[in-house]
């Protein structure tokens, strides 16, 4: 069949073409499919010409000055790194060029893919990323290069050799020292990476000094935090004594800092501090400061000083009783009264474990007054937070004492305006319950608690209904039957809304598992009954719902079933409303299945069940996974991964084709002449052979074969045509069923040897095409079929014969098991694509987060260090973040959203180039334009 | 489609992601098959409880679900507006579509004026389809869907719903029965200000500011109500602060449902519930707390092969 060069030299040219055209879109979008130019030339081809070609054209007028092409480029280099046979190193040269950009997006994804080349090949590091990094490290003309070399540094040095270390701590030392603020800011963050790498002599030597430096730093308040954050690691690896003399120090000063980031920092991080440190420098040296942050100035600082306190007390080595009378209770006083909510907020969310960890005398004689006046706070979430604790706090107070005084504040908050709260009492209620007995629930919680069940918020009756069965479960069967049944058919029966009826409905079945089938019989389904004689629909659908759980999760008993529920729902089935209808013939489908066998076998005869409706559901089911398989294995993307499999296909077939052409040839002249004389085989059974070999309906032989062969080279031609089409495997089935059904079985009715051979050389083939396992499956049925035809057109299908088991079993046998490897094999490919996929999405997540940076530049300092950070300044910079809010309705709300997250996409949306400041900024002429009458509408 | 695929497609709609184009475009067809077999003013049972405005607000609609239970437990009638303006205006519209789908009869849509070809190029809708799928046909086939909406609802024949108010044009419910509504909004009559027009505190009809539908005053409620013998009217389309408004001796209400809207204003929100026999309460609502909202999913798998 046709070669493949044509289409190789087009894929080079196609790419060239691509990436010169005017439309950003289709060029970035060429780029973005650059593996695939690469697996279609093959890795020699690649490593010779793209590479080359894509290098030079980087460097060139008018692409090097394209940001969004230069940014593309970068990351397509780490991905072409899979399609170059390891010639990784040769991706080092045009990925510096790239990481001494201008453009911060292009450095820093530059730096990513050097990274994951890296990382795959860490043999690079010593000859080919020092002499890079060192380059870097030194390029004086602007500061770029040298930001990108401190990025570089951690990796790098986990992998050089040892003589080389030297070096790169000095590279490091000099560009912590370096002259542009910008640099030594990137060193800092840095710092924590490179320090875990070091050895502890190491860093004592060379590092501690400019670590110490840059703690002292004047102009950049993100340099100390960066300091804080490797102090985390500096402090682990040294010991007691070293630490007092180096680090400690540097936190005592950050936590007074002038700048409020810093102290929040160390506020936020403190039991990592704790930990780093240990308890005997935390008890001596760390309580004074943290002290401070809990008495700071700055709200924020003040609330993360609070909330770490639950985190302390979570460490291997937690915060001592002591500690927490002695240093952080008599700041509580303080916290209680704070004018800021969230301050107060957190410290109602910590009060339950330090309660906990104090004691019950301690909590008692200092907590009490505190907690009992965050319940009553103004501000919602403090109420919350403290609530959610209250189980909690109970524990540790024990049930005598003071749990009046908690029980009223339950009692009131369960009342509270805000419906969350609510929630959050009720959701609290079994656990109190388990803590008073019954005797105290019953006269105190139970009418607040059923009460909840009528609550005019749905979410707030959801929490109740859920909680009930804890409730039902702790007092047990009898209580619930006696007690707490009545009450619900009370409820029931007085309610006006319909909400409640449902409510109710919903509530059965969490009273129903502590009770007995009978108790089931005789105290709930006369409630469903009259509820699916209900007038709001909502009410009798729900009813078949439940009446459809029972009959899943207890066994009702069939006599009940087909005397009560059965004609209840029959009637239902014919139901006005459509969703009646709807879960009222699935109720009594489910009642069919959960009752098995026996309902069935009774049933079945005067006809009361709807059989069809079962039957269909099964065939319904098994045509829907037929059509997935299908879809699965159609799915363009999958097919044209398999581009490479596929390209021998052509020359598969074309060999089948000669065999077949020049077989036929011969079949056609040995027809045609007669047979040259076989001695050995006598002359008789040589003509019934010939006879039956040659039956040709009557045509002359080499007209068969003159038309015969060309249609299937054309047929033949068609399949190999397009190779990764799903149809091309479409077009070989005639060809094979052909063959085998019309012409062996029925037209040459050869033996079933001849058959099996066929069979297995045809499977073999489907398999050397890659065809689709969905083709192979059909083949290889269509195969077991004509071999069944064979055997029984020949009268020999003898299940004691001995041929026949071997012929007829065995081949199948064989067969399917060939069948089943391939489409095993063809699940795990599917599979390895879709991780590949799914690698490709992550860095498209990547890529979104660092076009955010650089749009908004108030988060620029501190998202460049590391993840802990972006929390506090989403919260502090809520400011800003409110401002990409109110830019909801302008399409640039959310940059480059549109480009990462759909590339297809892209090719029809506006070419928007890289985001930039500017949409910003015409934001707000856009948004003073719409007057108010425009929002109000 | 069958049942379990909606089921499925809701349930990832109730988790604020999209589903797939093809999906969209099934949806549509199906629902512009069940939508126009509705009459103008289409007849709704009670219970029911109604809605005003959400403008693309998801994770308050979900709020909303959440005061107001779940479809199809409880019946809603939502008084258009659902896109434009917020985040989310493709969820917000589709979850909508899905349960108007699966349960017809639990859930009715009418129209509003934001529910138009002209207004969702300007105010958000149209960029979010294009971003959120990458090209405009998900815009194309809701339009479409936009169309055939019902124009007005009628509770229990003594509720009237509608998403603005009234017009000069109409004086029964039979003249709002009458119009062709299978078109986009037009900038003048009787469909233009059914989606347009205000109440006010004023006498007769006076000039609306938004420069489309009118304003009414309270004589033309009442004779409105009197003619059609209907006891209230229901309308959203007006930011109220306090969530719902009663006006004219409770002869008319403004029920919004969009807290907070545009994520700035300060409102809360509110729905009405009309239970078995008309008896009617408002539940009041805030917006989601951020910790309920989530971080916009990104499932669609891109076509890098095509």
């Amino acid at each position: 069949m046709a070669g493949n060069s044509g289409a190789d030299f087009n894929c080079l040219e196609f790419f060239k073409e691509e990436i010169r055209n005017e439309n950003a879109t289709i060029k970035i979008g060429a780029v973005n499919q650059l593996h695939l130019i690469a697996s279609a030339l093959g890795p020699q081809r690649t490593v010779s010409e793209l590479i080359p070609y894509v290098v030079q054209v980087v460097q060139e007028e008018p692409l090097c000055n394209d940001d969004e092409f230069l940014y593309s480029m970068a990351r397509q280099y780490a991905v072409l790194s899979d399609y170059i046979n390891g010639n990784d190193e040769m991706l080092i040269a045009p990925l510096e060029h790239l990481a001494a950009q201008e453009e911060t997006v292009i450095r820093d994804q530059a730096i990513q893919s050097l990274c994951k080349v890296i990382e795959k090949r860490p043999a690079l590091a010593p000859d080919y990323l020092v002499p890079t990094l060192h380059r870097l490290a030194t390029k004086t003309d602007f500061f770029t290069a040298r930001v990108s070399a401190c990025a570089l540094l951690p990796l790098a040095y986990r992998h050089v050799k040892e003589d080389q270390k030297g070096g790169l701590r000095k590279a490091f030392t000099m560009l912590c020292a370096d002259e542009t603020p910008m640099v030594r800011r990137a060193a800092a963050h840095k710092m924590r990476d490179f320090v875990s790498v070091c050895a502890k002599q190491d860093l004592l030597t060379d590092l501690i000094g400019v670590y110490k430096q840059l703690s002292q730093e004047d102009t950049q308040d993100t340099i100390r935090v960066a300091c804080v954050h490797a102090t985390l690691v500096i402090a682990k690896m040294l010991n007691a004594d070293e630490n007092r003399q180096h680090t400690v120090t540097v936190i005592k000063e950050a936590a007074e800092d002038r700048s409020w980031r810093v102290r929040l920092t160390v506020a936020k991080n403190f039991d990592q501090l704790c930990q780093a440190f240990g308890p005997e420098l935390t008890a001596q040296k760390l309580m004074q400061p943290f002290i401070q942050l809990m008495k700071d100035n700055e709200q924020e600082v003040r609330k993360e000083a609070v909330r770490v306190i639950e985190a302390c007390l979570n460490l291997p080595e937690p915060l001592t009783s002591e500690q927490l009378q002695q240093h952080i209770l008599p700041q509580f006083q303080q916290l209680g009264l704070d004018s800021a909510q969230s301050v107060r907020a957190a410290l109602a969310q910590v009060l339950g474990p330090v309660a906990k960890a104090l004691g019950r005398d301690v909590t008692q004689r200092q907590l009490l007054s505190l907690i009992s006046d965050l319940m009553k706070d103004e501000f919602h979430d403090v109420r919350l937070n403290i609530v959610s604790h209250a189980g909690l706090i109970c524990e540790v107070l024990s049930v005598d004492g003071l749990v009046h005084s908690l029980l009223h504040t339950v009692q009131n908050l369960i009342m509270d305006n805000h419906w969350r709260i609510r929630q959050s009492v009720v959701e609290q209620v079994p656990k109190l319950s388990r803590l008073f007995g019954m005797e105290m629930f019953q006269s105190k919680l139970e009418s607040i608690f059923l009460s909840s069940l009528r609550d005019s918020v749905h979410s707030v009756r959801q929490a109740a209904i859920q909680h009930l069965k804890d409730i039902a479960e702790t007092f047990g069967s009898q209580w619930t039957v006696e007690h707490l049944l009545p009450k619900l058919v009370e409820q029931y029966s007085g309610s006006v809304g319909y909400a409640n009826r449902v409510t109710t409905l919903h509530v059965l079945p969490q009273v129903s598992f502590v009770m007995t089938p009978e108790q089931l019989v005789q105290y709930i389904v006369p409630l469903l009954v009259k509820a699916t004689k209900d007038s709001v629909p909502n009410v009798r659908f729900c009813a078949c719902r439940t009446i459809m759980w029972m009959m899943e999760h207890h066994s009702l008993g069939t006599q009940n079933i087909n005397t009560i529920i059965k004609p209840c729902l029959s009637e239902l089935e014919h139901d006005p409303d459509i969703d009646v209808q709807y879960y009222a013939q699935r109720a009594l489908l489910r009642g069919l299945r959960a009752d098995g066998p026996q309902v069935f076998c009774e049933q079945v005869a005067p006809g009361g069940w709807d059989l069809t409706v079962d039957f269909t559901d099964i065939v319904f089911s098994v045509v829907r996974s037929w059509h997935r398989a299908f879809l699965a294995t159609t799915d363009v993307a999958f097919i044209r991964s398999e581009i490479n499999g596929r390209r021998s296909r052509r020359i598969v077939l074309f060999a089948f084709f000669c065999a077949d052409a020049v077989g036929g040839g011969l079949w056609a002249f040995w027809c045609e002449n007669g047979a040259p004389g076989r001695p050995t085989v006598p002359q008789e059974a040589q003509d019934t052979e010939h006879a039956q070999a040659c039956r040709s309906f009557g045509v002359n032989h080499y007209l068969l074969w003159g038309t015969g062969i060309p249609l299937e080279g054309l047929v033949l031609f068609l399949a190999g045509r397009d190779p990764w089409s799903f149809w091309s495997d479409a077009w070989l089935l005639p060809v094979w069923m052909v063959r085998l059904g019309l012409l062996d079985v029925l037209l040459w009715n050869v033996p079933p040897q001849i058959l099996v051979g066929d069979a297995l050389w045809f499977s073999v083939i489907a398999v050397m095409c890659r065809v689709h396992s969905l083709v192979l499956w059909i083949l290889v049925a269509f195969e077991v079929a004509s071999l069944m035809l064979a055997l029984g057109e020949g009268g020999l299908v003898d299940i004691f014969a001995f041929d026949h088991v071997r012929y007829g079993m065995y081949s199948v046998a064989m067969l399917i098991i060939m069948a089943g490897a391939y489409f095993l094999d063809e699940q795990t490919r599917l599979q390895s694509f879709g991780q590949v996929m799914s690698l490709q999405d992550q860095n498209a997540a990547l890529a979104e987060m660092m076009l955010r940076w650089k749009v908004l530049p108030d988060e620029q300092n501190s998202s460049l260090g590391d993840g802990q950070e972006d929390a506090s300044v989403g919260s502090i910079g809520s400011s800003s973040s409110a401002l990409r809010h109110g830019a909801a309705w302008n399409p640039r709300g959310r940059p480059g959203r549109v480009r990462f997250s759909l590339p297809a996409a892209a090719g029809k949306a506006p070419a928007a180039a890289l985001p930039t400041r500017r949409p910003r900024e015409a934001l707000g002429g856009h948004q003073t334009a719409r007057n108010l009458m425009d929002v109000m509408e | 489609m069958g049942v379990s695929d909606l089921d499925r497609q809701i349930e990832q709609l109730r988790r604020c992601e999209y589903i797939k184009e093809a999906e969209v475009k099934a949806l549509c067809s199906k629902a512009r098959e069940i939508l126009v077999e509705e009459c103008n003013v289409q007849r709704v049972d009670a219970p029911v409880t109604i809605c005003g405005d959400i403008h693309g607000q998801f994770y308050d609609l979900v709020e909303l679900f959440k005061v107001g239970g779940d479809c199809p437990d409880t019946n809603y009638l939502f008084m258009g507006d659902f896109v434009d303006r917020g985040f989310y205006s493709v969820e917000t519209f589709l979850i909508l579509l899905a349960l108007k789908v699966r349960y017809p009869d639990r859930i009715t849509l009418i129209r509003g004026n934001h529910e138009s070809r002209q207004i969702t190029q300007v105010y958000g809708f149209y960029d979010e389809c294009l971003r959120k799928y990458g090209s405009v046909n998900v815009w194309r086939y809701c339009t479409e869907v936009f169309d055939y909406l019902a124009l007005a609802a009628l509770i229990e024949d003594r509720i009237f719903c509608v998403h603005g108010g009234l017009s000069p044009a109409i004086n029964t419910l039979d003249d709002v029965r009458s119009i062709d509504r299978k078109q986009e909004v037009p900038h003048e009559g009787a469909m233009c200000d059914l989606m347009w027009s205000d109440p006010e505190d004023l006498e007769g009809w006076g000039l609306s500011p938004r420069g489309a539908g009118y304003l009414f005053g309270g004589d033309v409620v009442k004779g409105f109500n009197h003619t059609n013998g209907i006891d209230l009217i229901g309308r959203a389309h007006q930011l109220v602060m306090e969530g719902y408004k009663t006006m004219f001796n409770e002869a008319l209400v403004t029920v919004w449902s969009a807290p907070n809207y545009c994520y700035r204003c300060g409102n809360v929100a509110a729905i009405l519930e009309f239970d078995e026999n008309l008896k009617q309460s408002f539940r009041i609502f805030e917006a989601a707390p951020a910790d309920a909202r989530g971080v916009p999913s990104r499932k669609l798998v891109p076509d890098y092969f095509l």
